[in-house]
């Protein structure tokens, strides 16, 4: 699997601290925010390879996190998580761009395989992993 | 229609059909599948393979208590209402767990003071987080503490309401919300005058006066131990003890730690963790060790684990000041692998030591010059420590902070243990994948993960589950099947690893309680892995590596510290140890009764095993109805076999035969009676040829055994996926209880055999061979003398079918053999020649 820089965006603590280890023992590198805010800022100043975020957070929510990406990183995968999954909801984050939608609770192998499919879609289009 | 009920011999229970008590059969069968189910996604959830809310934790208990109540429910409709008990305390273990979900513990009210010796995990409510641990270590562990008691949070709270404090807690917490603590400071120098109510007096002076020992003067450690304290917060030193209590002046210590719980510190500590309520305190009496050396343990340096370190604080005298920093301690480096080597040493000189007085309370006393600069402890002292604090830290699962004390005759007591903080350790240069890589694999992707985690130790083999002493501390135990009589060796064992077993089985919720990394139904681990051999278990991803993989290793304890300090995660631990242990674990022991329930592991463990009980007793003690749809099955075996059907267990053309028409085998649909009856036809085994009976050894025996010798009587109880088998065969007898279908989970087969035509030595070889036959067909199998009773369970469809086949051609094929038992050699042949597939009875 090609190493990839990743995003964590939760602002349920515990969902950085189990995906950055599971992450980092695959190999890729990983940064953890709790808040809209603080993924914006950093997304602001670093391209990532793909960017997991919770759809429901105060201040900027998942979705603003989305548009944000598809904005000004478009290249970048987003997959959306969310302990509250709607049909509905699945839908307008896909319309929005979002390379795929999870529901919590959610295996890391869900979350791995949706990665893996986003370096595949990576390499499709030419791009390559950014490196860091 | 009577007649035919009298024929058979049955009664009905309160008029209840059968097929009505065999539908709460299967329905709490079901259940208790489900429930282990759910043991098993809930701890997988707490594996750091899953990501989880809190909605999740309540959602899991909601379902757990559900179907705990249906279980019992199903039970007593079975049992005629034999353990209605069981309903009150799913109850109020409902209300416990509740109660902790929403951080509103619930305290029994039981006991007001409770012994060490009877302290374990379970009881935290009651006598909260340090008494629950050192109870564990000296229950689990066994290793020594200081003998005593605990004032419980009970006798807490009925100093609250004595003394009219209720409403002003409540006020307090409100007011401490917008920033003023005077409230608090007010309680705390109401409760330093409390009045102690009579019952919680007696009780204190009645576990007091049972600490003394006559001609030895008693002197007590009096010390907090506050729910939550010592558990996932420490309150490190927020919460008052007082030592060198004389028994006279115990009520003053009591009220003097209690208060302590307001105190301005401990607020400060609750603000800054955000806890929403006050907390409760529990008062561990400990006898006071006169220490000659004290002091505290690291079992791993907090900053960096992954040195490979442990601390040793020492100081001469008492432990006190060990842990409240007043003093300067001698350190030791020692390292972590055996055999824990001193690796560097650091004298402290301090002018005067601590030591109890003779009048009760402490004193400083002046320090001789001969002790400066010489080693507090010898090298085999501080191994010994080492080994301590790492079989605590093995056993929770974490690295650990204790506070010890050397006895003056040498004995050394753990006086408090506490999860250490550790802060992380810097990433490594190379990547795990590339790191992994380097190593070799020894098993991937065998079996299934029952507990996950991480674990190293060298390999040994179970070869004889009964002897567990045998197994070394830290081993990767290696066993043919998953028992949960493991317990036993699950506070020693790095890892376990099982050639059968299932993930949802009691074992695996056990490994699950006790954190060991499981990987159950590997296959051929005991024959893939060697005896000693250095291994890595890596039960997140089901891989067995050779060696130590230190750099997984590594990983395991930073990610287990981080995600482990989340609420979240804490709240489904919490559920989890209040839901899953089980105590219960052998149906022959004396203490297998509703009243020794303590978890809804237990609960639905002691009702699946009366649930089977009371089917296969109904059926022993003809306590069943229905018998209207009996049918005489018409087969070439001689048996007379007569058939119940409860449900699509015969051809829908039989409803259409005359009442008492025989049925051909052609018409059995139950797949497990499928099984049996192919078995049982197989050619050879049902041997027709006479057998020489010794007539003596028969009359002996015909005035002995105590089996129902009439024939005529064999019974078997159908549905598609059951069987209830009662085979009668002149003087001994088969009971087969079986159910098979495509959820392993839910499949079982149970056999009894008993008796037989021969004198006892004949017969109790014949069932000898019974067993072996058995066990090598992977039962669980007990004997006692012409007694075999076996046990499958969980496994696959095919499986168990075909253990069915292998038990109706046992069931044929020893139907006359305790004639021929004439030596134990004899009767080894007869297991080799069924297990070759030969059942001719001239070997």
């Amino acid at each position: 699997m090609a190493r990839l820089s990743i995003l964590v965006v939760d602002d349920e603590p515990i969902v950085g601290k189990r995906l950055k280890p599971a992450l980092t023992k695959s190999g890729h590198t990983v940064d953890v925010v709790e808040s809209g805010k603080e993924a914006i800022r950093l997304l602001a100043r670093q391209a990532y390879d793909v960017v997991v975020a919770d759809i429901r957070m105060e201040g900027p929510d998942g979705l603003q996190v989305l548009r944000y990406v598809r904005t000004n990183s478009p290249r970048t995968a987003v997959i959306m998580i969310t302990g509250f999954a709607t049909v509905d909801l699945a839908r307008e984050t896909l319309t929005l761009g979002a390379f795929d939608f999870i529901a919590k609770p959610f295996r890391l192998d869900d979350l791995r395989n949706a990665i893996q499919r986003a370096t595949e879609r990576l390499v499709g289009d030419g791009g390559t992993p950014s490196s860091r | 229609m009577s007649r035919l009920k009298k024929w058979l011999g049955f009664e009905e229970r309160s008029g209840v059909p059968f097929r009505f008590l065999f539908a709460h059969f299967r329905q709490l069968v079901d259940n208790n599948t489900r429930v282990l189910q759910l043991f098993t996604d809930a701890a997988e959830k707490q594996s750091c393979e899953y990501v989880f809310d809190r909605t999740y934790v309540g959602s899991v208990a909601d379902q757990l208590f559900d179907l705990a109540n249906r279980i019992v429910y199903d039970l007593n409709s079975i049992a005629d209402q034999k353990y209605a008990t069981l309903y009150p305390l799913v109850d109020r273990l409902r209300a416990e767990v509740q109660g902790d979900l929403a951080g509103r513990p619930v305290v029994p009210r039981t006991d007001l003071c409770v012994p060490f010796g009877q302290i374990d995990e379970s009881q935290v409510n009651l006598v909260g987080g340090k008494s629950a641990h050192l109870g564990e270590v000296a229950t689990r562990l066994h290793i020594p503490i200081p003998g005593g008691f605990t004032i419980s949070t009970y006798a807490y709270l009925r100093v609250v309401e004595e003394n009219g404090l209720g409403p002003l807690i409540e006020t307090a917490l409100n007011q401490l919300a917008s920033g003023d603590c005077q409230p608090c400071q007010a309680i705390c120098e109401r409760l330093k005058r409390a009045k102690i109510p009579r019952d919680v007096r007696r009780a204190i002076t009645a576990a007091v006066a049972s600490m003394k020992v006559s001609g030895e003067p008693l002197f007590l450690a009096v010390r907090s131990s506050a729910l939550g304290e010592d558990d996932e917060l420490s309150f490190a030193g927020q919460f008052r003890s007082v030592l060198q209590v004389l028994p006279d002046a115990v009520f003053d210590a009591y009220r003097e730690v209690l208060a302590s719980l307001y105190c301005k510190e401990a607020i400060a500590y609750r603000q800054a963790r955000k806890l929403p309520t006050f907390g409760l305190m529990a008062v561990a009496c400990m006898r006071m060790v006169q220490a000659s050396v004290a002091g505290t343990l690291h079992t791993a340096d907090p900053n960096h684990p992954e040195s490979q370190r442990m601390h040793l604080g020492v100081t001469p005298g008492l432990a006190n000041r060990a842990a409240s920093g007043d003093s300067r301690l001698s350190t030791y480096e020692l390292s972590r692998d055996p055999p824990h080597n001193v690796l560097d040493y650091r004298a402290a000189e301090n002018p005067d030591i601590v030591v109890g007085r003779s009048q009760g309370g402490l004193t400083a006393v002046p320090l001789g010059p001969e002790p400066h600069g010489r080693p507090e402890l010898t090298p085999s002292e501080a191994r010994a420590l080492a080994q301590i604090g790492l079989r605590i830290e093995r056993y929770f699962k974490h690295a650990q902070e204790l506070e010890w004390a050397r006895d003056t005759d040498g004995t050394l007591y753990v006086l408090q243990t506490r999860r250490l903080q550790v802060v992380g350790t810097p990433s490594p240069r190379t990547s795990l994948p590339e790191i992994l890589e380097r190593h070799r694999t020894l098993m991937h992707g065998q079996g299934h993960v029952a507990c996950r985690g991480v674990s190293h130790g060298r390999v040994h083999h179970l070869t004889d589950p009964s002897d567990l002493a045998a197994v070394s501390n830290g081993v990767v135990l290696v066993a043919r099947r998953a028992s949960p009589r493991l317990v036993s060796v699950m506070t020693r064992v790095a890892a376990i690893l099982t050639d059968i077993g299932a993930p949802t089985g009691h074992m695996a919720a056990l490994a699950r309680e006790f954190r060991i990394p499981t990987i159950v139904d590997c296959g051929n681990a005991t024959s893939r892995l060697e005896e000693g051999q250095e291994v890595t278990v890596d039960a997140d991803d089901n891989i067995v590596y050779e060696g130590r993989v230190e750099a997984l290793l590594q990983q395991q304890l930073v990610e287990e510290t981080d995600f482990e300090d989340t609420t979240e995660y804490r709240l489904l631990r919490r559920l989890l140890r209040r839901v899953t242990p089980l105590q219960l674990v052998d149906p022959h022991s004396e203490d297998f009764r509703a009243d020794r329930c303590r978890t809804v592991h237990d609960v639905i463990r002691f009702a699946h095993e009366k649930a089977v009980q009371e089917v296969i007793d109904l059926h022993m003690t003809g306590g069943v109805s229905g018998a209207e749809s009996a049918r005489r099955l018409d087969g070439e075996l001689p048996l007379n076999l007569q058939v119940i059907d409860i449900g699509q267990g015969l051809d829908v053309s039989v409803a259409s035969l005359p009442t008492g028409a025989a049925i051909k085998p052609e018409a059995l649909r139950s797949a497990p009676m499928l099984a049996l009856w192919s078995g049982l036809c197989t050619p050879g085994v049902w041997n027709t040829q006479p057998v020489g009976v010794n007539w003596r050894t028969f009359m002996a025996s015909a005035t002995s055994v105590t089996v129902n010798r009439s024939t005529g009587r064999n019974l078997a109880v159908v549905s598609d996926s059951y069987v209830n088998l009662s085979l009668n065969l002149g003087y001994h007898y088969n009971m087969v209880d079986a159910f098979l279908c495509d959820d392993r989970d839910a499949n079982h087969v149970y056999f009894r055999f008993v008796g037989g035509a021969s004198d006892s030595k004949h017969r109790t070889r014949r069932a000898m061979v019974i067993r072996e036959i058995l066990e090598q067909l992977d039962f669980s199998a007990r004997q006692s003398a012409d007694l075999v009773v076996a046990r499958l369970r969980k496994r696959p469809r095919a499986e168990t079918e075909s253990r069915l086949e292998a038990i109706g051609r046992l069931i044929g094929f020893t139907r006359q053999l305790d004639a021929l038992m004439h030596s134990e050699l004899a009767a080894l042949r007869f297991v080799d020649a069924f297990l070759r597939g030969d059942y001719t009875l001239d070997q």
